[in-house]
């Protein structure tokens, strides 16, 4: 299997293509670990070193997606295609490689709460970035 | 309803001048008024807005000679009619 080096990932937010101005993307998920030990579930041993071990299963996903930004106020750029999503439910689809989704390069989409943004950030010399971590409402949807 | 990309970012995978679809922007996920007010789309089949010049029929045509109403000559400092 060839390694991946992230020079071209496709992102569109809202049917729109932000890729070019976007550094860096980060799409996880994160199991609820629910614990199920009970009495009689604790048993074995070893010697005399008595095996009580905690069992546990899996419960909600949490899924999240974070984004950097390079902000761009300029027409039905950055700004103008964020700012008005802020408080709603947007279609994400992410892509490592720009380009039709395959085996080899699976699409992943998603409903995204823009639940925060930053309109301006960053110190004197350097570029106006937005990191944003945006929580996910449902399932990602993964497509090959 | 078509639509023609405006912005210089891919819409649906659109690049600027295509058109596209409710249903292409739709199936994307996207929303047709959220793209229109941020300047992304606009209406391809927008008609073109010609303000209507009704002629005025003779018989309502009314010159100042005509006028059954006395004219007032504002410039008239001396108040003469």
């Amino acid at each position: 299997m060839a390694r991946l080096v992230l020079t071209n990932v496709e992102v569109t937010i809202g049917a729109v293509d932000l890729s070019n101005h976007i550094a860096s993307v980060t799409l996880g998920s994160t199991y609820d670990v629910i614990e199920t030990t009970a009495f009689a579930g604790v048993s074995g041993a070893a010697g005399n070193v008595p095996l009580a071990a905690k069992t546990r299963t899996a419960g909600l996903v949490d899924n999240s997606v974070t984004f950097e930004f390079h902000q761009d106020f300029a027409a039905s750029s950055v700004e103008a295609t964020i700012y008005p999503l802020l408080g709603t439910e947007v279609a994400v689809v992410v892509l490592p490689v720009n380009g039709s989704a395959s085996a080899t390069n699976p699409s992943y989409s998603f409903n995204a709460v823009v639940s925060e943004w930053t309109p301006l950030n960053g110190a004197v010399g350097e570029l106006a970035t937005a990191s944003v971590t945006w929580p996910i409402t449902g399932a990602i949807t993964k497509t090959v | 309803m078509e639509y023609v990309v405006i912005s210089n970012t891919k819409v649906c995978g659109k690049v600027k001048d295509e058109k596209l679809t409710k249903d292409d922007i739709l199936s994307a996920g996207g929303n047709v008024e959220f793209l229109l007010a941020a300047g992304h789309i606009k209406a391809a089949n927008a008609a073109k807005v010609t303000p209507a010049v009704k002629e005025v029929p003779q018989a309502l045509q009314v010159t100042q000679q005509e006028s059954e109403f006395p004219v007032f000559n504002l410039d008239n400092e001396q108040g003469e009619i």
